[in-house]
């Protein structure tokens, strides 16, 4: 996946973030998912401006975690989110 | 994922973090039901810039799901104003509405605007002259079935909503069916409120005992209930009876913030104050509605055996009673019918509902 892209929420999608984790609900498919709090830490970031880049750059420093790790888990975060069309 | 959202959701609960509140557009309304539970007092209705606050406000306190309703909420002018202002404020929205204005065009813009969750559509009767009793206006059933028949068209999700009555126990099954040719949901209440204003009048309409006994025994009725057999309650220990000011809370056309759109103990006015922060965990009204209601729970449904059954509202109760506590009777021959089916149902097969993981669930708004 291609780190310079650029990606944004579905703007059918509503979401809150309780106790640091998202909750995410998309009225088309009558669907909810919660997300663990480092893919919310990536929902939260995806704003239609951010690379995924800098969307990484942010959650490595605010997590404090090795880069690689948080690579892979963001790659899987943003298959997912993908697959329910909760980003565009 | 769901169990993740119910983990969530429970413990939002526990920690009284509510997730969704109902809004109240107007009292105003283009039918004239002669049980509607709202009481107009006559003061100014919120003009759009404040329901916009009010809107901000709540996303500020993190309200995911918000019920428009009335009144009427669409004989408002500024309807599709106010939704999209709550869309762009992230919430999702459900609408409750009595279906009349919904013609194709204003369906497209209820999907294209509001995009909500579900639009909720009263219903009286299956018959027009059933259901035009009610509401005293002629050509609304057929409103009602061309709004839910244009929405769900567009791929909103449509609730047909119908509180039983003497006048349409008798159409239960019809208007069971007619939901199913439309491919919606359709939810039956056989509980009848007072109005607001503690007017006991509508509870004259409560469905007939022969009724309610074959509704919670006849198999012909199990679809249209919902429950194959009755459900208990299964309430935890130191659980509420509902989420009553702990996971919802209503605010009416004048800005006045309730526990619950039954509960109607003024908290404050959304109007004058910064934030719902400020009260929510602080207010004696919403201290006290949450006791209240673990009281209900735990103490007194366990004063009879019926009570295990039983769909208690707090609010009903304050209203009706004069004690939020108080056992009314409506809720209570209910509570008994269901209770005899179950016990019925247990005798003959050995089994037991909640082994199924099968309980009854908890009213939150």
């Amino acid at each position: 996946m291609d780190l310079q892209a650029v990606l944004a929420k579905n703007p059918n999608a509503a979401y809150r973030i309780y106790d640091g984790k998202a909750t995410v609900v998309l009225p088309d498919q009558a669907e909810v998912d919660v997300l663990n709090e480092v893919g919310s830490a990536v929902w939260d970031r995806i704003d239609g401006a951010r690379t995924l880049a800098q969307i990484l750059d942010s959650v490595v420093e605010e997590f404090e975690v090795d880069r690689d790790h948080a690579l892979s888990d963001m790659l899987e975060f943003v298959a997912v989110l993908r697959e329910h069309r909760m980003v565009r | 994922m769901a169990n993740a959202y119910q983990e969530m959701v429970q413990s939002n609960w526990n920690r009284a973090v509510p997730m969704s509140a109902l809004l109240e557009l107007t009292f105003v309304c283009n039918h004239a039901c002669s049980f509607c539970y709202n009481c107009p007092t006559g003061q100014r209705e919120m003009s759009t810039a404040e329901v916009v606050d009010a809107l901000r406000k709540m996303a500020e306190f993190n309200i995911l799901y918000l019920t428009l309703t009335g009144g009427e909420p669409l004989v408002r002018k500024d309807f599709f104003e106010i939704a999209r202002a709550a869309r762009e404020l992230g919430f999702a929205l459900r609408i409750y509405t009595n279906g009349f204005l919904v013609d194709e065009a204003m369906a497209e813009r209820i999907k294209q605007v509001a995009n909500p969750l579900e639009v909720e559509i009263s219903i009286h009767g299956a018959r027009p002259d059933t259901h035009e009793k009610l509401t005293c206006v002629p050509g609304s059933l057929q409103r009602v079935l061309d709004a839910a028949r244009h929405l769900h068209a567009r791929g909103v999700k449509v609730t047909l909503k119908c509180p039983i009555t003497r006048d349409n126990q008798e159409e239960v099954l019809d208007m069971y069916r007619l939901a199913e040719d439309l491919g919606v949901i359709i939810i039956f209440d056989p509980v009848i409120t007072p109005r607001d204003d503690g007017d006991k009048d509508p509870l004259g309409l409560m469905a007939s005992d022969a009724f309610l006994a074959r509704y919670w025994t006849d198999e012909a009725y199990a679809a249209a209930r919902r429950e194959k057999v009755p459900l208990k309650r299964c309430d935890g220990e130191g659980e509420a009876v509902c989420g009553t000011g702990r996971s919802s809370f209503a605010i009416d056309p004048y800005g006045n913030i309730y526990p619950c759109v039954q509960w109607r103990r003024k908290v404050a006015n959304i109007k004058e104050i910064k934030s719902l922060r400020e009260i929510w965990h602080t207010s004696p009204v919403l201290i006290e509605v949450r006791r209240t209601a673990v009281e209900i729970a735990q103490q007194v449904l366990k004063t009879t055996e019926a009570g295990a059954f039983c769909n208690f509202c707090a609010g009903v109760a304050d209203l009706q009673m004069g004690d939020a506590k108080a056992l009314y009777p409506q809720v209570m021959k209910n509570a008994a019918f269901r209770m005899q089916a179950y016990e019925a149902w247990k005798a003959k097969t050995g089994e037991s509902a909640e082994d199924d993981g099968g309980v009854l669930s908890k009213c939150s708004m």
